[in-house]
């Protein structure tokens, strides 16, 4: 028998081949341990998904990337159990919640930007998002915003300054002034900005830029978002992996 | 946006002093940008030593993109780092979109004396 270890290490080339480290835990009673971290290493989340983690709760140590697609049904449970996943890194919000969820689903998130472990956020047509509460974040890294815009009635804070600095921030079709604003707060440690589709005007983004001025190190400016160019990156990722 | 909009950028880089890398994707379409306007902005960066254009072409762009004057491209300054920016030009078309190999759009720059001078240069790798 090789060691758990090596073991371990084989079983890490197959992740994202669910179907091969779920043949691969049945063979043996250890392989079963080692390979349930690689095959919840990745999670989206579904019903089938839920109801495996509340039959065995130990399996939240184990997911490092959370994805949740749009209008997900198991919204308020996986909400809840999120500050439990230990080693959560990532976390991929597109288009939460349906209508009276809102305030529900926004308190959640703030919890979950206690978790220390979470560096990279990316949130997907949220609606009047009201920003303070990413003020708190703290530990987030990597921030990626698109089709978002904010609660315009929330006044834009001063003073103290906000808690969140970001490494990386990627704004795509983003039109809100307002964000631009808001985010002009997060930026003075950023070292890779992303704009993708965001405006024919770059000089609505002179602030940030001149906020972000003294540590930005590498800009990237995706232009012309139609079909045509929506094809091609598609084909990029598909056909030329 | 047509690219020609890239101007507005030359406001913005100069203001960035440790900026090093520079990337632009955009479609190409027939007469919306021009190689000296390119040139102009990443002349206003300080310290830019990597330059990324991705340009998909539609329709009949890339004739235009190939009679373009590319040895233009000679008059990149040297910033502060004590060199010329290195720029990395992709090329793609529609016959990219279907995940073709052969990529006219990359075949009919590459027939254009002055890129391929640039490329031996070093100073410009070309990609489809």
């Amino acid at each position: 028998m090789l060691p758990a270890e090596l073991i371990d290490l084989i079983f890490s080339f197959l992740q994202g081949n669910t179907l091969a480290l779920k043949a691969c835990s049945k063979a043996h009673p250890l392989f079963s341990r080692l390979a349930e971290r690689h095959i919840y290493a990745h999670i989206v989340s579904n019903s089938h998904v839920c109801q495996e983690i509340i039959e065995n709760p130990h399996l939240l140590n184990y997911p490092r990337t959370l994805e949740m697609r749009p209008r997900n049904p198991p919204l308020k449970f996986i909400m809840s159990v999120i500050p439990r996943m230990a080693n959560l890194v990532s976390l991929r919000i597109d288009d939460p919640y349906l209508f009276g969820q809102r305030l529900e689903f926004l308190s959640a998130l703030k919890n979950c930007f206690q978790q220390s472990s979470l560096q990279s956020l990316y949130l997907s047509h949220l609606d009047r998002l009201p920003f303070s509460i990413l003020d708190d974040a703290k530990y987030i890294k990597h921030l990626t915003l698109s089709n978002c815009n904010v609660d315009e009635d929330e006044p834009i804070p001063s003073s103290p300054s906000s808690q969140l600095s970001l490494d990386t921030l990627v704004f795509s079709n983003v039109h809100d002034e307002h964000l631009q604003r808001w985010a002009v707060r997060w930026v003075t440690r950023l070292t890779l900005l992303e704009l993708c589709y965001v405006t024919n005007d770059w000089k609505m983004f002179f602030e940030l830029l001149k906020a972000c001025s003294n540590s930005l190190t590498r800009l990237h400016l995706e232009m012309h978002d139609n079909g045509m160019l929506s094809l091609y990156r598609l084909s990029q990722i598909y056909l030329c992996p | 946006m047509p690219i020609g909009y890239i101007t507005e950028l030359s406001y913005i880089l100069s203001i960035l002093m440790c900026l090093e890398r520079l990337s632009i994707t955009a479609l190409v379409t027939e007469g919306e940008w021009t190689l000296p306007e390119i040139i102009r902005v990443i002349n206003t960066s300080p310290v830019l030593q990597n330059v990324v254009l991705r340009l998909h072409c539609v329709s009949d762009s890339i004739t235009h993109l190939a009679r373009l004057d590319w040895s233009l491209l000679d008059h990149l300054e040297i910033n502060a780092t004590g060199k010329h920016p290195h720029l990395d030009l992709y090329v793609t078309g529609k016959d990219s979109i279907l995940g073709s190999t052969f990529c006219p759009e990359g075949n009919a720059l590459a027939k254009n004396e002055a890129i391929m001078d640039l490329v031996k240069q070093g100073l410009v790798v070309l990609r489809c």
